[in-house]
Parts: structure tokens; sequence; C-alpha cells
């Protein structure tokens, strides 16, 4: 006699959790506070609180976790009794177009500073960079749209900048390109993602 | 053994008297984690912030920049880890830089 029916069933999945669109970058000094959660997904918050945007990128914002992991082992056993974590790199990369001197320091290293001065007589307006190997750290917000349409914040209290950075100048092949890569240097638990999940209720 | 069952039994009553405290409410825990941690990420960015001083750009230059941390012709508060940085970049760019007297 036979047993009853053998069911396949796979569960459902939810399409309105696949997300895609570009996140947007923001730099502050380390300390600078991020705005209220009403104010999360409003631009200006950001900027009005120190924040700077990043502007236009190539390609978009890239977040790259890279954990690197030690099997610890026992003879009696072929497969590792455990895995632990012996180092972890977070790094946020992109490339910005925008050209400007801000973004032209923030790739090199955030380390130089810019003096300004006006047009006067005999003496042009100009802002100097001038660059150093002292680089300094900063925050950084990457905010983007969650599936129910409100902001989604990754928080990275402290970074610094330390990549290679290559700006190719051609006639009419590409825009300049200032590739950024900020490097996580504060301790994982002080990293954070706030997503908002409903309209405050009154 | 077994219970008559014309046994007494204790009638529990539905409704509270009406001279006995209402019961507390649950609380809500969720919302009270939810206060705890902004109560903290304010703490911990009050911490990191620091104290401030307080310098301006002196002629001919109008504005300096360090980082994210821009001064002006008045008075511009910056945090005080910054000031070495600020100072010895401004050094570099041949900026004068005053500090606020107090």
């Amino acid at each position: 006699m036979a047993g009853p029916p053998l069911v396949y069933s796979a569960p459902n999945y939810t399409t309105t959790n696949v997300l895609y669109g570009v996140g947007i970058l923001f730099t502050a000094t380390v300390g600078t506070a991020v705005p209220s959660d009403q104010n999360l997904g409003v631009a200006s918050s950001w900027t009005g609180l120190g924040w700077a945007y990043v502007g236009a990128t190539e390609a978009g914002v890239t977040v790259t976790f890279n954990p690197t992991t030690q099997d610890l082992n026992i003879e009696e056993q072929p497969t590792p009794i455990a895995t632990v974590v012996s180092t972890a790199t977070l790094q946020v990369t992109c490339s910005l177009s925008e050209e400007t001197l801000f973004n032209v320091n923030l790739a090199w290293g955030n380390g130089g500073s810019i003096a300004v001065t006006p047009a006067g007589a005999g003496q042009p307006g100009k802002s100097v960079l001038t660059l150093s190997t002292n680089f300094q750290s900063m925050a950084c917000a990457l905010v983007g749209r969650n599936q129910l349409g409100y902001a989604r914040v990754l928080n990275i209290p402290s970074v610094m900048s330390a990549g290679q950075v290559q700006t190719a100048y051609r006639r009419a092949a590409q825009q300049r390109l200032y590739p950024l890569t900020l490097n996580t240097i504060c301790a994982f638990n002080q990293i954070t993602w706030t997503d908002l999940t409903a309209i405050a209720t009154s | 053994m077994t219970v008559p069952s014309d046994a007494v039994t204790e009638v529990i009553p539905a409704v509270p008297a009406a001279d006995e405290p209402a019961p507390e409410p649950e609380e809500d825990l969720s919302a009270k984690a939810a206060d705890l941690e902004t109560q903290l990420a304010e703490v911990r960015a009050a911490a990191r912030s620091g104290d401030v001083i307080r310098l301006k750009v002196e002629d001919p230059h109008v504005g300096f920049a360090l980082g994210h941390i821009n001064v002006g012709t008045d008075y511009t508060e910056v945090p005080v880890s910054a000031v070495a940085a600020i100072m010895e970049g401004a050094a570099n760019s041949g900026v004068t830089i005053t500090q606020e007297e107090v």
C-alpha cells in the first residue's frame, strides 16, 4: 500500500524586496550629528547639519564588506569546529565625476586645505588646494530608498580616504574621474543601518 | 476520591472592584529600547564632538577649509581636536588664522 503523496512546495518570494537605485553619499567631520529620524531622507537636512554631498558619480556607490576568516580545526574531525573572523574591512567606493577642489581633496586623502582669496585690484579671485599626507578621518553616510519608499541609511562614524586615485585627462572619451575609497576605521558595532518603516503616528 | 458536583467553588469576579487600583499597562519594551538607543546616540555624538573654539581667517584670504571644516572671516566654531591640523594646514597655505580671545 502506497504512503502519502510526496509534495514539493517552494516558499514564496517577495519581488518588492528586490531593490535598486542610486545611493546618496554624504561625508562630514567625525562626530557630526545625523538628521532626526523624520528627516533622514531629506537632503537639505543633511547638508544643513554640515554633511557634504559628493555629487555625481560615474557608476554609483559600492559598499564592500570583506571579512577574513580563520578555521579552527581538530584532528578528530575533517571539517572545522568553528570559523572566526580574524580581520574585516568595510569600504565605500565610487568614482567622483564632479571635479571640485573639495572632491579632489576628498579622494586624495582628505588631508589638504583650501585657501580662498577674493578678487581684488590686480588679484584674481582664487582657491588654492594645498595637499598633505596627513590624512584626516571623517564620517560617512549612504542614503538609499527602501522597499517602502523611505530612507535607509548606512552610517559609518569614522572612515579614511586612502585609495589609489588615477585621473585620465581625455579629449572626449570620458569625463575626468576621481576614484574615492573610504576605509572604515571605527569599531564594527558603531556602524548602523537605519530603516524607516512607518510614518509617525502624530 | 471525586469531588461532588455540588461542591462549593470560588467565584472570581470578572471586573475588579472600583476601589482596587487599575493594573499597570504593559510596558512597551520596543519603544523603550528605541528611546534608549536615541539617547545613547546623542551621548556618543556629544562625547565625540567635545569642546569647540572660535577661529577666523585674516586678510587677504576670505576662507579656509580643512576637510569638512570651513573657517570664514567671521569667527567660526571648530572642534578643539581639529585645531592643530587647521593651524598646520593654514601655515602650509600661507593663511593667517586668529583664535578668539576669551
